[in-house]
């Protein structure tokens, strides 16, 4: 659960910045227990709490809320019975997600009504006061309530899961005989290798995977020099790691207060190998205005001139850790490309520069973060960009009675290699799968994503083969041989500590579907190592993700992780009722369902909102309706940017609905780790137990009787 | 507050008032009331509608706070749960889980209380016995009851901790005039027992059976307390009464007074009914006219 913490931190302790959400959970609940509960703490009987509880639970069975679960599963058998989809392995997966949601579904949609309309009829009908007249304390029957409705759910979950579990069993026997009869008559190699990864398998296997530690794209394999080459406009950049430290934030503090005396600049420097340009070099430089040395950016050279060499030039963008843009584009170097400076550079081998001026408004932005990342696009087509362990610099230059005095702000130091500085990031063009990058039969040509494994979570026996499951967006034009049915993919692993190789193997991925490799175990043994992918087809683009290679470390048993996934489904429920509860001790059951569902999705819509809340919205929606007015201006932008602020703070408290990971991992094939539930367990004792306590207080000093 | 052994129920200066949304007086409901009810005798309650009778109930059982003053229960603080253990309450209407069966409300509401299970399993037929619901009741959804069956069933879930004081609001409502003589001999029975019970009615018969003090409320306020014999004697008329007197000797009777110069001598039973006094009553407030308006 995230936490407006964000200033507050400044002034408190870690040991309490870093548990805010349960200091201040814990302050509700104590606070609340002591000043208006304790009279009724010791007061507390399980047997009364039981009571209301099972009153509660056989009201709802005898409403006949069970008569839901039937229609629910009828449902799941006929839309999983419609379903189309080509892939066995899919097919299952998405009677796992029906099954899922329609169990989610039910039990939320129940618990939210039961819970919400229980204690208004409660004292509507005025049954409260038999209850209330009784030796019970307002706090047992708060519990006993949440208690009652969680016995519900729980049993909605159960009569749910064992129908999954038979369904899927069902669905998993009669999908491996299609499998078996498919592998009798299928040829294409790259579905058998696909059926045969299912039949071993079996199609309700569940792993444990393991992430890598870093993922980055190159256009060609890293050299270990840490001196890289990048292509112009070839879909490749670079991120350079910056933190700015208090002596950085005051000098650029001085470039935006005193713009007269002070600039604030980019320095890039770089090698730059200036190729003549092919003709189609030529075209694409023309076609972004870039311009050649003594010829010109505009049209075809005239007969008898010669088409100089195009001008190296870069674009820098400013992204924060997340990539993204943290610094509009208009306000780094006036919005336009940055040049090499070509004046009096007669060595070829030597550096060039590249400057760019920061803008106020850019520095504004950059002393209100703490990280951020400069990114170099190299633009220029035909050029080749030599990217050094430190290719940028920001210059802060001071000019002091004719004089010109520069401090330099090196990139982030890196804590692994004192002294020095991080090295920079290599990344990819951005498609809809992830970061591309270009296969080719050559191997010069070819580039390669990079997956840092450390301390990976290795299986136990490394005798024999360990998996890799690879998933990945595959593109195909351009010079693709289009008589070829499948992809070329191939997967090495290179031993950190042994710095053995496995070789390439290769292997036939579809697009975006799961592809299981082997390799023998010894090159993973010690947990660092390093994955390097390629495409092996001309014409062929891999999009691929951090999350595109992962090592298979464990296999897991079905039923255990449908098992986690139905117990944090469970533990969402009560969180349901107990928001349920909370609402329906102040308001009328119809405006607590309103309301529940507010606080529920509260958090996950504000962050579907995502940069509309950024600040600055208010200018900007400003100006998009046309205010022109300065008074009128301010109060809209201030307005808004209010507004953004509130949201972004309520959202906050709110509990955070993404810690239930009901579906994630299980229809994934993916085990769920428990550390999943300790979470949603988190969430809910967080927010629950301060929400109980809070419907008690607010039931305590409530007059029940209408 | 000074508490004496002898007091089940004290309130002093209690007042009740209820606030519109913007916190602005809306209804004085109760007004100033001080009583104090002894152990051990059937105490009534009367007013008209909107006297504040169930809104002293209501406080006096911590189902509404009071605006100033202060309500005791044995002691102990009104709306304190602990005393509960040793509270009864009949609401006017039967206001129980309609889903449960007779029995099931009874064990849902004895697992409340501090009842031994074994005590509980005995008591829960012994109640259902003595409010008169048979074997095939008990086992029916109380959504099935007649409404003299959902009172009978009230009352034992007001009585399933043997309580040292029972609040009866309207207790008669609903029953016939058999199930009305067994609910007033049960209260006389429970006073026997040496519980305190003080009740609410509009059938003011019953009270007057039972009761040993009333007191009637009107617009909030206490207009009269005080036994129901000396509430309802007629002081300006001297009561004689003789058994067994023939036709002639009532004559020479009213002779003889006629000589001491009684003007007129009616020799009947004066009395006057409980009915009569809360009209008076109530007349007085109203100036005369008799009329009394709702919820006022």
């Amino acid at each position: 659960m995230l936490f407006p913490a964000s200033f507050i931190a400044i002034a408190l302790p870690p040991w309490i910045a870093n548990y805010l959400v349960w200091w201040v959970c814990a302050l509700i609940v104590v606070g609340g227990l002591l000043i208006f509960g304790w009279q009724d703490v010791p007061q507390m009987r399980w047997r009364r709490i039981w009571a209301i509880s099972s009153v509660s639970f056989a009201e709802s069975l005898r409403r006949r809320v069970l008569w839901v679960t039937p229609l629910a599963i009828l449902g799941v058998i006929a839309v999983s019975m419609f379903q189309h989809a080509g892939d066995p392995q899919e097919a299952i997966r998405q009677t796992i997600k029906y099954c899922l949601f329609a169990s989610g579904l039910l039990v939320t949609v129940t618990a939210i009504i039961l819970a919400c309309t229980n204690l208004p009829r409660e004292i509507d009908n005025r049954v409260i006061y038999t209850i209330v007249t009784k030796p019970t304390t307002r706090l047992e029957i708060v519990i006993g309530k949440v208690l009652g409705f969680a016995r519900v759910s729980g049993l909605i979950v159960l009569i749910m899961g064992a129908f999954s579990y038979a369904y899927l069993t069902w669905e998993n026997w009669q999908l491996s005989a299609q499998v078996a009869q498919r592998l009798k008559i299928e040829t294409d190699p790259t579905t058998r290798q696909t059926l045969l990864g299912y039949q071993t398998a079996g199609l309700l296997s569940t792993r444990s995977l393991d992430q890598p530690a870093d993922f980055q794209t190159y256009e060609h394999t890293p050299a270990e020099s840490g001196y890289q080459r990048i292509k112009g406009y070839f879909g490749y950049y670079v991120l350079v790691p910056f933190s700015l430290t208090p002596s950085d934030k005051s000098m650029l503090g001085s470039a935006l207060n005193d713009p007269a005396h002070w600039q604030a600049l980019v320095i890039t420097t770089m090698r730059l190998k200036r190729n003549v340009p092919t003709k189609d070099d030529v075209q694409w430089n023309q076609s972004r205005k870039i311009p050649s040395e003594g010829g010109s950016s505009i049209g075809p050279p005239l007969p008898g001139q010669d088409q100089g060499k195009p001008v190296p030039q870069i674009t820098l963008h400013v992204v924060d850790w997340d990539y993204n843009e943290l610094v509009p584009p208009a306000e780094i170097n006036g919005g336009k490309m940055a040049a090499a400076i070509l004046e009096n550079h007669t060595d070829p081998n030597a550096p060039y520069t590249i400057p760019s001026v920061l803008s106020v408004d850019a520095i504004q932005k950059l002393l209100a973060v703490d990280k951020f990342f400069i990114e170099i696009i190299p633009e220029t087509s035909s050029v080749e960009y030599e990217v050094s362990p430190m290719p940028l610099v920001l210059d802060v230059i001071q000019q002091s009675g004719g004089q010109q005095l520069e401090h330099q702000i090196k990139p982030m130091p890196d804590p692994r290699r004192p002294g020095q500085v991080m090295p920079p990031r290599f990344i990819s063009q951005i498609s809809r799968y992830g970061f591309k990058i270009a296969g080719s039969t050559k191997p010069d040509d070819r580039a390669v994503a990079v997956y840092h494994f450390t301390d990976a979570q290795v299986p136990r026996n490394l005798e024999g083969p360990v998996g890799f499951r690879f998933r990945a967006g595959i593109e195909r034009g351009g010079d693709y041989d289009a008589a070829k049915a499948w992809s070329v993919v191939s997967l090495e692993v290179v031993n950190t500590q042994t710095r053995q190789s496995c070789g390439p193997v290769e292997f036939h991925p579809e697009t975006n579907q799961e592809t299981f490799v082997a390799i023998p175990g010894k090159y993973v043994q010690g947990g660092d190592f390093t994955v390097y992918v390629r495409g092996m087809d001309d014409g062929q683009w891999l999009e691929l993700t951090r999350a595109s290679v992962q090592l298979i470390s464990a296999e897991h048993s079905f039923v255990l992780n449908l098992t986690e996934s139905l117990l944090i489904l469970w533990l969402l429920s009560v969180l349901v009722v107990i928001t349920a509860i909370f609402t329906s001790t102040f308001v009328s059951w119809p405006i607590a369902v309103v309301l529940t569902i507010v606080i529920l999705l509260g958090h996950w819509g504000v962050n579907e909102l995502g940069d509309a809340l950024n600040p600055g919205v208010g200018r900007s929606i400003a100006t998009d309706f046309g205010f022109s007015d300065s008074t009128q201006v301010k109060l809209v932008s201030g307005g808004v940017d209010a507004l953004a602020k509130l949201l972004t703070w309520v959202s906050a408290v709110l509990p955070d609905l993404s810690q239930f990971p009901v579906m994630d991992d299980i229809t994934r094939g993916v085990s769920t780790p428990p550390r999943q539930v300790l979470e949603a367990l988190n969430v809910l004792a967080c927010w629950g137990l301060s929400m109980m306590v809070i419907s008690f207080v607010i039931l305590k000093n409530k007059e029940v009787a209408p | 507050m000074t508490v004496i052994d002898d007091e089940a129920v004290r309130i002093e200066h209690l007042t009740k008032v209820y606030k519109d949304f913007w916190g602005r007086d809306k209804v004085r409901a109760l007004d100033d009331l001080n009583l104090t009810i002894h152990r051990g005798e059937v105490f009534g309650l009367l007013g008209p509608n909107g006297s504040g009778k169930s809104t002293a109930i209501k406080l006096l059982l911590g189902l509404i706070f009071p605006t100033s003053g202060s309500a005791s229960i044995f002691g102990q603080p009104a709306g304190n749960t602990a005393i509960n253990e040793r509270v009864g309450f009949l609401p006017e209407e039967s206001y129980l889980y309609r889903f449960l069966n007779g029995e099931e409300t009874l064990r849902f509401y004895g697992r409340l209380f501090k009842i031994p299970r074994a005590e509980l399993k005995r008591r829960v037929p012994e109640l259902l016995d003595i409010v008169g619901l048979d074997a095939k009741a008990r086992k029916r959804k109380l959504r099935e009851y007649s409404k003299g069956m959902a009172r009978r069933i009230g009352l034992a879930q007001a009585l399933i901790n043997n309580p040292d004081i029972i609040l009866l609001d309207e207790p008669t409502t609903g029953l016939d005039p058999i199930g009305t003589r067994e609910m007033k001999d049960l209260i006389l029975s429970l006073k026997a027992q040496g519980k305190t019970v003080l009740l609410c009615s509009h059938l003011l018969y019953d009270v007057q059976d039972v009761c040993d003090r009333i007191t009637i409320l009107f617009k909030g306020k206490m207009q009269t307390l005080g036994h129901v014999r000396d509430l309802l004697q007629v002081k300006d008329i001297t009561q004689i009464q003789v058994k067994g007197l023939s036709d002639t000797q009532v004559q020479e009777m009213r002779q003889f007074l006629t000589r001491l110069g009684v003007d007129n001598p009616t020799v009947t039973h004066p009395t006057t009914t409980l009915e009569d006094l809360f009209m008076r009553v109530v007349q007085e407030n109203t100036g005369g006219n008799g009329r009394i308006q709702a919820g006022a």
